[in-house]
């Protein structure tokens, strides 16, 4: 492989049929002229094929697997890439935006207990504002401002009315547990959701960890329901809302 | 998002689709068989389950792409303190010249690495490694930017030097 050689990713694409036409015609002809490329772009076939000749296997288990998935929550994520100007003019205003998402660091051990408060702010049409009394509308925008003593790790459930748990932070498709906070003060969360059921009456809970440990999603909700402790002084605050047209 | 039915549909689809090549990405990681099949299906249904997280308008690929690579790093890091995987299941599928012993090496350099990097370094080198992403590439997956790629790259210069070898000896 060459400096001009798309990388093997742009052939998976090519493959797929996921470029434009000019990409399309500019790697055609590459590999033409190219003695590496075919090579690659052969291999990546050859392992494509060979998972598909298990197929209908595949396809049976997954169908398995997704079915015994509990229903969920409908919800949108927006992601912090599309945060519109007005959320990045929050952003400033709150001199956030100090998640690093390096989960790996040590936390120092000094001044963790203390407070954790949550803020819900809720965008709607043109109007921002804090969410105090604990109604909200199925299309608003909300975002949530953490402050915390101390830096930690972050983990924000949403169950709704008919008990199902939702992970909101940190985002499922960045895998992990808990997204690190990384410095006191106040943190705005990337990114907005809104909340696609008609009516339905919700629980936020927010768990602030001193370090990355084990803990599962029932675990907090039962400290949240029984007000038991969760080890190394878990922290857990929780909102309640409830959403009308 | 539509009702679960629907969104176990819309799931399928993408497994049809797209299922051959997260397999060549994860086979590539893994070099196992078994162990990459397992990480196909996983990521798919991992990608069920962030399906709110997809942003319209996005392409799929990428973001299958994120998820597989948090799949198999999770199962490096799994395997690295179970020890797990035995050699002689380690192959090198996704190299163009086979050679296990190779294979071997770069398996156990990444179970290695996994214990010891964060999360973002290890998500960069696979997707440039495994994914065989680009630096611009790898930058828009993980939705930052180039110089941050590089620069994670530059301080990994010699594990990546490592993996290069591996695959192209
Ligand atoms: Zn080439």
């Amino acid at each position: 492989m060459s400096d001009n050689c798309p990388s093997r990713f742009t052939l998976v694409r090519f493959h797929k049929d996921r470029v434009t036409d000019p990409e399309k015609k500019q790697i055609a002809s590459h590999l033409l002229a190219c003695p590496a490329c075919p090579a690659v772009l052969r291999n990546i076939c050859d392992n494509e094929a060979a998972y598909e000749a298990g197929m209908p296997g595949h396809n049976e288990r997954l169908r398995a697997a997704l079915e015994r998935e509990p229903a969920r929550v409908g919800i949108r994520r927006h992601v912090a890439i599309t945060i519109s100007a007005l959320a990045a003019v929050a952003l400033l205003a709150l001199g956030a935006g100090l998640y690093r998402w390096t989960q790996r660091n040590d936390v120092a051990d000094v001044a963790f207990k203390g407070n954790l408060a949550v803020k819900v702010t809720i965008r709607r049409g043109d109007g921002v504002f804090e969410l105090t009394d604990g109604k909200a509308a199925p299309s608003d925008a909300m975002r949530f401002t953490i402050t915390t003593a101390a830096p930690g790790y972050l983990r924000v459930l949403l169950i709704d009315g008919a008990g199902g748990v939702m992970v909101l932070y940190p985002d499922p498709a960045d895998g992990g547990d808990w997204l690190f906070l990384d410095g006191p003060g106040e943190h705005l969360l990337p990114g907005s959701i809104v909340l696609d059921s008609a009516r339905s009456d919700y629980r936020l809970l927010v768990a602030l960890a001193k370090r990355e440990q084990h803990l599962d999603n029932s675990a907090i909700l039962r400290a949240a329901d029984t007000g038991t402790a969760l080890p190394d002084d878990t922290m857990i605050e929780v909102v309640s809302f409830t959403t009308s047209p | 998002m539509g009702s679960g039915t629907e969104r176990i549909s819309q799931i399928e689809t993408l497994h049809r689709e797209y299922a051959g090549v997260i397999y060549d990405l994860c086979l590539r990681i893994l070099r196992d068989r078994i162990a990459a099949e397992d990480a196909v299906q996983e990521t798919f249904l991992s990608a069920f389950r962030a399906m709110d997280s997809f942003t319209y308008g996005d392409s799929h690929l990428p973001w299958l792409y994120r998820i597989g690579t948090n799949v198999c790093l999770k199962m490096l890091r799994t395997a690295s303190r179970k020890g797990a995987v035995p050699d002689e299941h380690i192959e090198k599928y996704g190299s163009l010249k086979p050679d296990p012993a190779r294979a071997m090496h770069a398996r156990r350099v990444l179970e290695q690495l996994s214990r010891q990097l964060d999360d973002r370094s290890m998500q960069i080198l696979l997707a440039h490694f495994g994914g065989g992403m680009s630096q611009e590439e790898v930058a828009q997956s993980l939705g930052i930017s180039r110089r941050a790629v590089v620069k994670r790259l530059t301080r990994l210069r010699a594990i990546a030097q490592e993996l290069e070898d591996a695959d192209h000896e």
